[in-house]
């Protein structure tokens, strides 16, 4: 929603200005970290939480960025 | 509705007038913003000074199983406005909070195309936040995109079907570009998407020590793609996938099936698709039928921690599921400080916008 004010905050307040302002949205210090949206719509994080039933609850056990040359999108 | 797109005209027609008849129309912000139906969405909402000029629709599950998801978004939504003082720069920005769904369907698809109409018609929405399922923004995007006010900004909240963006494992024919009418991107996705989860599952199994692999698929689109996108990411990063095979969501067990499995050598097995495909038998009869030093690995489909225990009981230890989120204690301070003042204000911990919950 940040992100959505921000394009908003910096438009005409037209639709085009604010698509034009999330496609250029680069986000420095937010609340999950610096990312922008590549030219297909899709966050430059890849954020991933693992979690492992244990004691028969679900438990994090680590955050990772997955590495780009893993990702198999075209 | 239909007076509102009057008014707009008018607006158009007058500007276009006093630049001369053969310049472009430029659009200009409206100057009240009007609420879609209540029919179909929340009353309007705004906190700050005067009237709103412009409308944030927010698309999320009000009833059924994930009805947590959609209130804990509004939730959010109206947090971030509030503290905000409901504006964005010069604007006015009022929210209407929409449901995705039904009382017998997790996601209503009709209803995510009637929504999505009335938001393409309301000259005073600028963007939509949300829908949170993948097949209601797939429902919803064509509407938003060819829109006759031009293209709507549709920012998802946790979208993962690859193919809302791209082609790749898993995505339908077609997709994404029928999605885009007017051959404009206008889709914006906050989440990793699927083949991201199926890479870390890879990471997760190598970090382990395994060496061959397997998947196993539900036989829906979302779990077929993750499948594939597992299989391809284990040859990139050095394991060997052994075999890919389909689950029966309707099968009274899986014996077979994990003695086709163990036949093959396997370190690590992939179950892509939901756990509502009779998940928690699947999970018990490959614990039973593998062993304990095999890793069982599956995608946020599986996110469904008390159905699973209830079903597969202790079976069910040790098995792995990914989310596309961080947890709050994994977030940058600024996130850490604003889910403080989540939980300050709601009473409760971020459970499902651009988080999970620090389990």
């Amino acid at each position: 929603m940040m992100t959505v004010l921000d394009a908003i905050a910096g438009s005409d307040g037209t639709r085009a200005g604010v698509l034009t302002n999330l496609r250029r949205a680069n986000v420095r210090g937010g609340l999950v970290g610096d990312f922008r949206f590549d030219r297909f719509g899709d966050s430059t994080l890849t954020t991933i939480a693992t979690y492992r039933i244990r004691g028969g609850r679900l438990r994090n056990e680590q955050t990772l960025e997955v590495p780009r040359d893993l990702l198999t999108r075209r | 509705m239909r007076r509102a797109w009057v008014a707009t005209v008018v607006v158009y027609t007058a500007g276009a007038a006093a630049c001369g008849g053969g310049d472009v129309v430029k659009p200009r912000a409206p100057e009240v913003a009007r609420a879609v139906p209540t029919s179909v969405c929340s009353p309007m909402t705004y906190g700050g000074e005067g009237s709103p000029n412009l409308l944030v629709p927010l698309s999320g599950p009000l009833q059924n199983a994930n009805s947590d998801h959609g209130i804990q978004n509004a939730q959010a939504v109206k947090l971030v406005l509030q503290q905000r003082g409901w504006r964005a720069g010069e604007h006015r920005v009022a929210i209407q909070v929409c449901d995705e769904s039904s009382a017998d369907e997790y996601v209503d698809l009709p209803k995510c195309e009637r929504n999505a109409r009335a938001f393409a018609r309301n000259p005073s929405v600028v963007a939509v936040v949300g829908p949170t399922f993948s097949s209601c923004a797939g429902s919803m995007l064509p509407l938003l995109n060819g829109a006759e006010g031009g293209p709507v900004a549709l920012a998802g909240t946790g979208n993962t079907y690859l193919g809302l963006t791209r082609s790749g494992p898993g995505v339908e024919k077609g997709d994404p570009d029928r999605l885009y009418p007017t051959g404009r991107r206008s889709y914006f996705r906050t989440v990793a998407a699927d083949d991201a989860q199926a890479a870390a599952a890879v990471l997760v199994a190598r970090r382990a020590g395994a060496r061959r692999t397997f998947a196993v698929h539900d036989g829906e689109a979302y779990g077929e793609g993750l499948a594939g996108a597992f299989e391809a990411t284990a040859r990139r990063a050095g394991l060997t996938p052994v075999g890919t095979a389909r689950w029966d969501g309707e099968a009274r067990g899986y014996r077979r099936l994990a003695l086709q499995i163990r036949r093959r050598g396997v370190d690590a097995v992939y179950l892509a698709g939901f756990v509502t495909s009779n998940g928690p038998r699947l999970v018990r009869d490959l614990r039973a039928g593998l062993g304990s030093r095999v890793e069982l690995m599956a995608p946020d489909g599986f996110n469904q921690p008390t159905a699973l225990v209830e079903g597969a009981g202790e079976r069910a230890e040790g098995l792995t599921v990914s989310l596309a989120a961080a947890p709050v204690r994994a977030l940058p301070a600024p996130g850490k400080r604003w889910s403080a003042e989540f939980r300050k204000r709601w009473g409760a911990s971020p459970c499902c916008y651009a988080s999970t919950p620090d389990r």
